[in-house]
């Protein structure tokens, strides 16, 4: 396993985090459930000497909503620092990533779970102002 | 200036780039000559324990364009992998972003320029699909196949 694949693979065990390794290196899949985003999928990637974040929950997008969802996705992620919140253009999937380049050196536990957090909590975020954006108080489903 | 600041300018001048720096913001300003767009503002801010850069797209998105660019940037932020697009909905600035988290230690220089060099590059890039929606009057899915195949 590359460095970077087993930084990331402590940080998961550190947090006593069940999780499946999908590869030699990784990615790493860890599955559990949000207020707001629901069932939702994180993983996280080593690769080219950066370490890759990727949060998808169970919000899916209808088509009629996209582009007001669009316009809450551009208020929201004016000013994150660490990541953005995306949404899959023909599935309409809500997701949260972020990313950091490592380069040589083996990032600490303090800096993946630090973007571990944020893709979490921003994806929670996301998906609640987007439901109240969108529907109101209205659920999504 | 902290040491990230001397870490970020020692960087700038390592490849004989005109910089100023702003001591009371902590923020580096340059002007990047580019290919697809004749140059950008980019503003490299220092925290303290973190690194932003911003690339700046030269032309406010007008207001009637602001739907589609917004389609457009989340087009491209899906694919994205290093940073992301940002508009300010209130008066149309684009800007490229990349962060970096830097606490107690020093970045090098090669981690640098991955950062701030894809800043701006990354922009170029996406720049070509915004002029062609805003001039050309392409729509968001025809721009992000035009720059990205």
């Amino acid at each position: 396993m590359n460095r970077l694949a087993e930084a990331v693979e402590r940080s998961l065990r550190r947090r006593g985090w069940d999780y499946l390794r999908q590869g030699a290196d990784g990615p790493f899949l860890v599955v559990g459930d949000l207020d707001a985003a629901g069932r939702t999928e994180m993983r996280v990637r080593a690769a080219d000497e950066c370490v890759f974040f990727d949060a998808k929950g169970r919000v899916r997008v209808p088509e009629e909503a996209r582009d007001a969802a669009c316009l809450y996705l551009a208020q929201e992620n004016y000013g994150l620092r660490e990541g953005c919140l995306i949404m899959d253009p023909e599935e309409g999937g809500l997701g949260c990533r972020a990313w950091l380049c490592a380069g040589a050196r083996t990032p600490g536990a303090e800096e993946i779970d630090r973007f571990l957090d944020f893709c979490l909590m921003e994806l929670e975020r996301g998906s609640e102002g987007l439901q109240r954006a969108l529907y109101g108080e209205e659920d999504w489903d | 200036m902290n040491m990230l600041a001397v870490a970020v300018e020692h960087y700038l001048q390592s490849q004989e780039w005109h910089y100023k720096y702003d001591e009371e913001r902590n923020l580096f300003t340059m002007t990047m000559g580019l290919k697809k767009i004749d140059s950008a503002k980019v503003y490299i801010r220092i925290g303290e324990d973190y690194v932003t850069t911003y690339a700046m797209l030269p032309t406010h998105v007008r207001e009637d364009k602001r739907d589609v660019v917004c389609r457009y940037i989340a087009r491209a932020n899906y694919g994205l992998r290093n940073g992301n697009l940002e508009m300010d909905l209130d008066d149309g600035e684009v800007r490229y972003k990349t962060y970096f988290y830097a606490k107690d230690r020093i970045p090098n220089q090669q981690e640098i320029e991955r950062y701030v060099d894809i800043c701006f590059l990354t922009l170029d890039r996406y720049a070509e699909g915004l002029m062609k929606i805003l001039y050309a009057d392409l729509s968001d899915k025809a721009a992000i196949q035009i720059v990205e195949g």
